[in-house]
C-alpha cells in the first residue's frame, strides 16, 4: 500500500494550458512518485514510474489552477485547506472509496508562491506562471509560511515538510516555530533518500504487510511510534486493552527494524512462569556430565541479538521480576547450575493491559522504568478507531469464508456495518473477529451479512450454536462476550464445572456422549499444543523452534519434578484418542512420545 | 536587484537548479529503467529545451558582468557625475581596475564560460549517444554521459550562486 503525499507548490501544482507540466514530471521521476492528482496533467503524463514509492497529489494552492496570459493568480488558503481536508483521516461514516484510501502520510510545502498577472513574458518563461509581486519572493512574505500556520492549526497531527529551492537558512527558525518537521532542498540530489527517511520517521504510514488493518489516526500514530522505537535497541513497553493487538505490535516493531532483519524474535507469556519454572526457562540449564543433567539454552540467550517479547508482564511473579531486573542491569545471564555468566545483547518488548504504575499491582517500579527506556506505545481501543471497523470486518469476513469451505462469498450490508460501528467492542479486535466468524459460521448459505446475523456482546453469551447454553456466571459477562476463544483458562474451567444439562432439552442429548468425549480430547490436545508452542527451543539457526515434550508437560501439569518417561506417557494418553487426525506439533509430540515409550498408550478415559 | 543579478538568479535558480538538474536526474531514472518513457523524446523535450534557453543567456551574463557591475558606472550618475573632469580622467578607470582585481571578476567570468562550455559539451555528447541508443548495449555509456552532465550542471549552478552580492561595493 503506497503512502499518499500531498504537495502544495505553485510550479508543480499548476495545470499548463494546452501543454505539459514538465516540472511535475521531472519531480515525479526523481522521487519515483506516481502522479495521483486528479487533473489533466497527471492523465497526460508521458512517463510511468515502474516501482513508485508514493502516490503524489499536487495542488497549486492558488486560483486559478490553470492560468493563461491575462489571468491574475492569487493565493487561496480556503481551497487549499479543503484539499488537505479531503485526503485526511476518513470518518466512520465515509463512503467505501474514501475508507479504502489511506490518508495523507505527509504534506510537502513550497515556500514561495508567485502571484499577480500572467504576462506574455512570464508565460513564455514558465507557462501558466505570473510575473510575481515583490513580497512573494521575500522570506517575510512567503505564502508557504502562512499556509503552514493555517494547516498546522487545523490539522495538528499532519506531518509537514518544506520542499523548496529557497535557502534553508532564511526560514530555519520560522518553519520550526510554525510546526514543520524539516526541510528538503529541492536541488539536493539526496532528496529522495531524505524524503524516504522523513516518511519513515514522521510519516503516517499504514502497515505495508497489511497485518495491522486500518488507517485511523490513532493507529497510524501508534505505528509511527513503533517505527521510531525500532530505530534503536532500547526496551519498549506496549500498552493496550485485551484484543487490541499488543503481540502484533511487538511483531511489527521487530519486523520494521531494518537492522534487526534476521535477528531472533522470541515470545514469552510471563504468566506461565511459576517461580519453579522461570529460572530454567529464562536463563537455561548448565549441562552436568557427572549427574547426567541435560543442558538447555534459556529464552534470553536464545533471543540474544534480537528481541524477547514478554506478554502480560503484570502477571509476572515477584521472584521473576527480581531476576529479570538483574539481567537488565547486568546484561548477563547465568544458567541454572552454572557459574559463568554469558553476556547478552537483547531488547525487551513488554506488553500489558493494566496500569503497572498502580502500587496496588505490586509491579516493581525500577523494573518498569528499565522496561520502557525506549518509550511506551499505546494501542487504541477499537471504539476509538471506528473508521477501521469496516475494514477489519471485511477482512474477517474473508478470513472466515476461507476457513469455512463451501460457504458463500458475502457482503456486509450498510445496516449491519452501522451496527458494527456503533457497538463499543469491549473485547476490541479479537471480539470483532469472533463476532464475524460466529456470524459467518452460523449462516453459510447467504450472500449478505445482515444485522440479524450478528450477535454482539450479551446476545452471544457463551452459547455455541446447536448446543445447550452454558450457565455463565454474571461476572463472566465480559469474557463470555468475547467468545469461547477469548476465555482464560479459569473461566473455561468455571464454565465446565458449572455447566448443567437442562432436562427439558434431553431430546438433544441422544447419542452425544461420543461427541463430548471427542470435544474434550480436542480441548486437551489444544492445551498441549499451546504448551508445546510456548516451550519450543528457539535458536538463531531455528527461529521457529523445536518442540520439547518434557518442558511442555511440566508447564501444563505444574509439576517440575515429572520425569521425561512420565511426560511421554501422558502425551500418549492425551493424544491417543485423536491419533488418526494429528498434524504438525501434536503429531511430532505423539511420535516422539511413542519413540520414548513404545508401549501402547492407555486411553484418557482409562486414566480418569 | 540589478538587471544583471536578476538574470543571474533566474539562470541559477529557475533554469539550472529547478529545470536542468531535475531534467538530467529524470533522464538518469529513464535510462536506468526506473521510469518508463522514450529516452530521446524525454531528453529533447526537457534537457535540450532548457539548455537552448539557458546557454545564450549565460553567454550574455558573462559578457555583461564587467560592464554592468563595474563601480565605474557610479560616475555616470548622481552624485559622482559632478566630479571635476580632471578627476574623471583617471579615477573611474582606477576604481574599475581595483574592483576587477580585488574580486577576480575576469577569472570568475572565464571559469563560468568554461563551466558553461562543459555543460554544453555534455549535453551534445548525451544527445548524440541517445540518437543511436540501444538499451542493451549503450546503457552504461549513456548513464556515464548523463552523470557527467549532471555534475557539470551542478558545478555551473554552484558557480553562479557563489557570486551573490560579492561583486557589489
Amino acid at each position: 500500500m503506497l503512502p499518499h503525499i500531498l504537495i502544495l507548490d505553485d510550479l508543480f501544482g499548476r495545470v499548463v494550458p494546452g501543454g505539459h507540466n514538465v516540472d511535475r514530471e521531472n519531480l515525479c521521476a526523481n522521487f519515483l512518485w506516481h502522479d495521483a492528482t486528479d487533473d489533466v496533467e497527471a492523465k497526460a503524463s508521458r512517463q510511468k514510474v515502474l516501482e513508485p514509492t508514493a502516490n503524489a497529489v499536487f495542488f497549486r494552492a492558488q486560483s486559478p489552477v490553470c492560468a493563461g496570459v491575462g489571468d491574475i493568480v492569487e493565493n487561496d488558503i480556503e481551497a487549499t485547506l479543503e484539499v488537505v481536508r479531503g485526503g485526511w483521516v476518513p470518518q466512520a461514516g465515509s463512503s467505501a472509496a474514501v475508507r479504502a484510501a489511506t490518508p495523507w502520510a505527509m504534506l510537502l510545502l513550497d515556500l514561495c508562491f508567485y502571484t499577480g498577472l500572467v504576462t506574455e513574458e512570464s508565460h513564455r518563461r514558465t507557462p501558466g506562471m505570473p510575473e510575481g509581486r515583490p513580497r512573494d519572493d521575500q522570506p517575510e512574505g512567503y505564502f508557504g509560511l502562512t499556509l503552514l500556520d493555517a494547516i498546522h492549526r487545523t490539522f495538528p497531527e499532519l506531518p509537514i515538510f518544506i520542499l523548496s529551492s529557497k535557502p534553508r537558512e532564511e526560514v530555519s527558525l520560522e518553519f520550526s516555530r510554525r510546526g514543520a518537521l524539516g526541510f528538503i532542498a529541492r536541488d539536493d540530489l539526496r532528496g529522495p533518500e531524505l524524503l524516504e527517511e522523513a516518511l519513515w520517521y514522521h510519516g503516517l504510514l499504514p502497515d505495508p504487510a497489511g497485518e495491522f488493518v486500518g488507517h485511523s489516526l490513532l493507529l497510524l500514530l501508534a505505528l509511527r511510534e513503533a517505527r521510531r522505537a525500532a530505530g534503536h535497541r532500547e526496551n519498549v513497553l506496549i500498552k493496550g486493552e485485551r484484543g487490541t493487538g499488543k503481540e502484533l505490535m511487538a511483531n511489527y516493531l521487530h519486523r520494521v527494524a531494518r537492522r534487526d532483519r534476521g535477528r531472533p524474535f522470541v515470545t514469552v507469556n510471563s504468566a506461565v512462569f511459576t517461580p519453579d519454572l522461570f529460572a530454567s526457562e529464562l536463563f537455561g540449564i548448565q549441562p552436568r556430565t557427572a549427574t547426567g543433567v541435560e543442558g538447555k539454552t534459556g529464552l534470553i540467550e536464545t533471543a540474544s541479538g534480537g528481541d524477547l517479547f514478554l506478554d502480560e508482564i503484570a502477571d509476572m511473579p515477584p521472584e521473576v521480576q527480581a531476576a529479570l531486573l538483574r539481567v537488565l542491569q547486568e546484561r548477563k545471564v547465568t544458567p541454572v547450575g552454572g557459574r559463568q555468566p554469558t553476556p547478552v545483547d537483547i531488547r525487551f518488548l513488554s506488553a500489558t493491559n493494566v496500569d503497572l504504575e498502580d502500587p496496588a499491582r505490586g509491579f516493581r517500579a525500577d523494573l518498569l522504568d528499565r522496561l520502557r527506556t525506549g518509550g511506551t506505545i499505546s494501542l487504541p481501543k477499537l471504539c476509538e478507531r471506528p473508521s477501521d471497523i469496516p475494514l477489519l470486518a471485511e477482512r474477517f469476513v474473508r478470513e472466515a469464508e476461507a476457513q469455512r469451505l463451501g460457504t458463500r462469498h458475502r457482503e456486509i450490508t450498510d445496516e449491519a456495518m452501522k451496527q458494527l460501528v456503533a457497538y463499543d467492542w469491549p473485547g476490541n479486535i479479537r471480539e470483532l473477529r469472533s463476532a464475524i466468524f460466529d456470524a459467518v459460521n452460523r449462516h453459510t448459505d447467504v450472500e449478505f451479512l445482515v444485522p440479524g446475523h450478528l450477535r454482539l456482546g450479551r446476545d452471544r453469551g457463551g452459547k455455541l450454536d446447536g448446543a445447550p447454553q452454558a450457565k455463565v456466571p454474571e461476572n463472566r459477562e465480559g469474557a463470555a462476550a468475547a467468545g469461547i476463544g477469548e476465555l482464560g483458562i479459569a473461566e473455561l474451567l468455571e464454565i465446565q464445572n458449572s455447566f448443567n444439562f437442562d432436562p427439558r432439552e434431553a431430546a438433544q442429548w441422544a447419542g452425544r456422549l461420543g461427541d463430548l468425549q471427542l470435544a474434550q480430547a480436542k480441548l486437551l490436545a489444544r492445551y498441549l499444543q499451546g504448551a508445546l508452542a510456548m516451550t519450543k527451543r528457539r535458536t538463531p539457526a531455528n527461529p521457529s523452534g523445536q518442540i520439547q515434550i518434557h518442558p511442555a508437560i511440566k508447564l501444563i501439569t505444574g509439576d517440575s519434578t515429572i520425569t521425561a518417561s512420565k511426560a511421554a506417557d501422558l502425551i500418549k494418553r492425551l493424544l491417543g484418542p485423536l491419533e488418526a487426525e494429528l498434524e504438525g506439533d501434536l503429531r511430532e509430540a505423539y511420535d516422539t512420545a511413542l519413540r520414548l515409550r513404545p508401549r501402547a498408550p492407555k486411553t484418557l478415559a482409562g486414566r480418569t | 536587484m540589478s538587471d544583471w543579478n536578476e538574470l543571474r538568479a533566474r539562470l541559477s535558480h529557475d533554469l539550472i537548479k529547478n529545470r536542468l538538474i531535475p531534467a538530467t536526474s529524470r533522464m538518469i531514472k529513464v535510462v536506468n529503467g526506473s521510469v518508463l518513457a522514450d529516452p530521446l523524446e524525454t531528453f529533447d523535450t526537457t534537457v535540450t529545451v532548457v539548455w537552448a534557453e539557458t546557454n545564450p543567456s549565460l553567454k550574455l551574463l558573462f559578457e555583461c558582468c564587467e560592464p554592468d557591475l563595474t563601480p565605474r558606472n557610479y560616475f555616470a550618475v548622481e552624485p559622482l557625475v559632478h566630479c571635476p573632469p580632471s578627476t574623471m580622467e583617471w579615477l573611474p578607470d582606477l576604481i574599475h581596475e581595483l574592483w576587477v582585481e580585488r574580486h577576480d571578476v575576469r577569472g570568475w567570468c572565464k571559469s563560468g564560460c568554461a563551466l558553461a562550455e562543459g555543460v554544453d559539451t555534455a549535453v551534445q555528447s548525451a544527445s548524440e549517444l541517445l540518437k543511436r541508443y540501444d538499451a542493451d548495449e549503450d546503457k552504461t555509456d549513456v548513464l556515464g554521459a548523463l552523470l557527467r552532465l549532471q555534475e557539470a550542471a551542478i558545478g555551473l549552478s554552484t558557480h553562479l550562486s557563489l557570486v551573490g552580492n560579492r561583486f557589489m561595493i
